[in-house]
């Protein structure tokens, strides 16, 4: 126990995440099966292959990207997809784009259509799986945002996990552009912010939840994900009124029953993300609010699905709310030793004296600082790069705004209709020749 | 190829192997069900690997739902072309060989009574003219109570007019060189099933180095060794229709037809080894991994059924995919 009142493994759990402890440790387990238990089963003598070729074949992929005014970055996005796949596979739906989009895909020597009106990338998608025949012409349909470059091992590393015939669908696991990038301070900073939360949430929540025994993940990503085709006629892409699209797709999936999710780390792809603070508040309000839609959206049911998103929800709102009340419990509790006279002033007195009775300073910064600051670690060790050691003091700032963020869209769920149109990040044209991947 | 099926008739009566299976795994089983039907005269009897075990020893379908459709008119067509369907039952659970679910059925009376008629309500049901059990990993202990299992499972196959058949590891002795082997008692085994299938491939396989799947002096040995504790006339022998493309030790599966092609595309020169009597191959990928590919073709395949034809027994055919399509005449000639 603390000093103050409060159990320091209390504040170290809402700062780390009952999510991450629960799906880290099932994580874990399936780390266990896959490096250990299935290479020991494989290296015994298998006298003869057991089971046949992989079900779904690089020939039998689509690639569909819905781009609005994406000028900038499309025929960067595509020259990498083209090295791994014919032109014919790769189908570009420009959504009343103003900008040459339409003109570079040709270029590109790609499928392309254009929309009449703008329909938003849902409905984007929708149009270009119909009228490229997808569901007719291929086994699986990759969803690839145009601002995303696929990584070379992509495709090996992801088709063969639809061996599995419960396998629906395969997330792609992101990772965000750094080189090649001019960054300001604050661009840097919400780059590295975004990164860790990638690192974090990929490896510590969705390796867990997709383990092929406890199957549950609240989101394939709509930037690099495949679909098996023969589901998709299931899936209602483009309900009125969402702000984003692959939340509510995956929750399909698993409120349907309609299959399982696999992922994996070695199936990525690289993404921009937003390098000034409007477009990250832009992006995360408009994720969060997704988020919020989606869960409205679809009524609980008994089973693993409902209680992975009702153990995340409760965290969010929980930690959310610790997060912003974060600064307000610091300013409070360091204000005698800043300007005494205050603990005399009516109303900041007695919340300083009641606040100081549960909560001591030090077991803010034992109990949320600390922890923060060990993920950060972790993800530079991890990751090696070291260059986000230098950012981990901001990142809990960023946390304050990210949780703001997620408890102002809350009550928009209610508010807000969205027409279905494109709110993307300005885009930046990487110089050619930008490595890919780690 | 077409015109395989009139002579190997008349050729058959003396040359070609007794028994010719064709064991068509569920996925290869739509392709695989047209060549044999192409084949048909070659051909006596045709066992799809089609059924696994869940965790609680209960028989499931191997193939995915969605190919459920698929299997039972491929079936039709086997049976209206007059052959025998011996489907195989493999203690395979989720996609991979699982020991638990057979070793709680061995050593337990009741799981047993159970198990056998459950196999036997599967051949009624579906009018299969046998089973086959392809039991694989079992240990040394329970050498006693399989043998038990598969003499019982005869007794109640052969009550209701159905075969039974059982698929084995090749080996050179009674203790072989794994405890699996011991597992299967060949003379107990050969007693109880009207088939005993020695899976003649696997000298070299997915975790090993690069080298000949079914080395004739390997396949020899092993026969020999079968002949030694069972009745030829019950013998069938297993050959591999596949190759594999081995990186260092790891090794991935491939067809006759995938095999050819990759050889074609990297432009390798495909060399016949002959002392194992295997075609084999060398490239460099793309990222400039050394691969080498050993398969099968109606060369190598006519070597082993030779062997089995000298000795009496007959062939099954692991049909993992596309196969040269010589190998059906040279079964046919009975592999001269």
């Amino acid at each position: 126990m603390m000093p103050g009142g409060t159990p320091l493994w209390l504040m170290v759990l809402l700062a780390f995440g009952a999510n991450f402890l629960l799906w880290g440790t099932i994580g874990g387990l399936r780390l266990v099966e896959e490096r250990l238990v299935r290479p020991y089963l494989r290296s015994r003598h298998r006298v003869r292959p057991t089971s046949g070729p992989h079900q779904v074949r690089l020939d039998e992929v689509a690639v569909l990207i819905p781009a609005h005014n994406e000028a900038l970055v499309i025929q960067d996005s595509l020259r990498a997809i083209l090295k791994l796949l014919p032109p014919h596979q790769v189908h570009v739906v420009s959504d009343a784009s103003t900008d040459g989009t339409y003109r570079l895909a040709r270029e590109m020597g790609v499928r392309v259509i254009r929309t009449p009106r703008n329909v938003g990338k849902a409905g984007a998608l929708v149009a270009g799986i119909r009228r490229f025949r997808l569901l007719d012409r291929f086994k699986a349909v990759m969803l690839l945002d145009a601002d995303t470059h696929v990584d070379p091992g992509y495709f090996d590393a992801a088709l063969p996990l639809f061996d599995d015939p419960k396998v629906v669908a395969v997330a792609g696991c992101v990772h965000t552009q750094r080189e090649g990038r001019e960054l300001s301070t604050m661009g840097t900073l919400l780059i590295h912010h975004r990164e860790r939360i990638y690192a974090v949430a990929q490896r510590l929540l969705k390796f867990g939840q997709t383990w092929s025994r406890f199957n549950a993940t609240h989101i394939v990503p709509g930037f690099a994900s495949v679909y098996r085709t023969e589901v998709l006629p299931k899936i209602d892409i483009n309900p009125t009124g969402m702000v984003i699209e692959d939340f509510n797709m995956t929750f399909e999936v698993y409120q349907k029953k309609l299959g399982k999710v696999a992922f994996t780390l070695d199936a990525i792809a690289v993404t921009q993300d937003p390098d000034n603070l409007r477009d990250y508040i832009r992006q995360t309000r408009r994720w969060s609010l997704g988020l919020w839609q989606t869960v409205w959206r679809h009524r609980p049911r008994a089973n693993l699905f409902t209680v992975m998103v009702a153990l995340l929800q409760v965290e969010l709102v929980s930690s959310s709310l610790m997060f912003v009340l974060l600064p307000l419990a610091v300013l409070l509790l360091a204000m005698p030793d800043l300007i005494g006279v205050m603990t005399s002033w009516p109303v900041i007195g007695p919340a300083h004296a009641f606040l100081a009775a549960h909560l001591a300073l030090g077991a803010l910064v034992l109990g949320i600082v600390l922890p923060d600051f060990a993920m950060t670690v972790l993800v530079t060790v991890v990751d090696r790069s070291p260059r986000s050691l230098l950012c981990a003091p901001f990142f809990v700032l960023l946390r304050v705004l990210d949780s703001a963020t997620a408890l102002y869209t809350l009550p928009l769920v209610w508010l807000t209709r969205s027409n279905g149109r494109w709110r993307s990040p300005a885009r930046r044209a990487s110089p050619h020749g930008t490595t890919l991947g780690r | 190829m077409m015109s395989a099926p009139a002579c190997a008739d008349t050729a058959s009566e003396q040359a070609s192997p007794a028994t010719v299976v064709a064991s068509l795994p569920y996925w290869y089983l739509d392709a695989g069900t047209d060549v044999v039907l192409a084949n048909r005269p070659a051909v006596t009897e045709v066992s799809p690997w089609l059924y696994g075990l869940a965790s609680d020893g209960t028989i499931v379908p191997q193939y995915p739902d969605s190919q459920a459709g698929a299997v039972t008119a491929d079936l039709d067509k086997l049976r209206q072309a007059g052959l025998a369907v011996v489907p195989s039952i493999a203690n395979v659970t989720n996609g991979s060989f699982s020991y638990q679910p057979i070793a709680d059925m061995l050593h337990d009376a009741d799981r047993t009574k159970k198990h056998i008629a459950d196999i036997v309500a599967l051949a009624n049901n579906n009018g299969f003219a046998g089973i086959d059990i392809d039991y694989e990993d079992l240990a040394a202990g329970d050498r006693a109570a399989f043998t038990s299992f598969t003499y019982q499972l005869g007794q109640a196959l052969h009550a209701a007019n159905r075969t039974l058949s059982v698929t084995v590891f090749a080996k050179s002795s009674d203790d072989g060189d794994d405890p699996r082997d011991v597992g299967q008692d060949y003379v107990g085994l050969g007693q109880s099933a009207d088939q005993v299938r020695v899976m003649g491939y696997g000298d070299h396989w997915e975790s090993s180095p690069a080298g000949p799947i079914a080395p004739v002096s390997w396949v020899s040995t092993a026969l020999n060794y079968a002949v030694s504790r069972i009745a030829p006339a019950k013998i069938v022998l297993g050959v591999p229709l596949y190759g594999m493309d081995w990186v260092g030790s790891k090794g991935t599966p491939l067809s006759w037809e995938q095999a050819t092609a990759l050889a074609t595309s990297t432009k390798a020169t495909v060399t016949y080894d002959q002392t194992s009597q295997a075609p084999w191959f060398r490239y460099t990928d793309s990222a400039g991994a050394a691969h080498e590919v050993w398969f099968e073709n109606a060369t190598s395949s006519s070597a082993k059924f030779a062997i089995a034809k000298q000795a009496g027994v007959g062939v099954f055919l692991w049909m993992y995919g596309a196969a040269d399509p010589g190998t059906w005449s040279a079964l046919g000639s009975g592999g001269a």
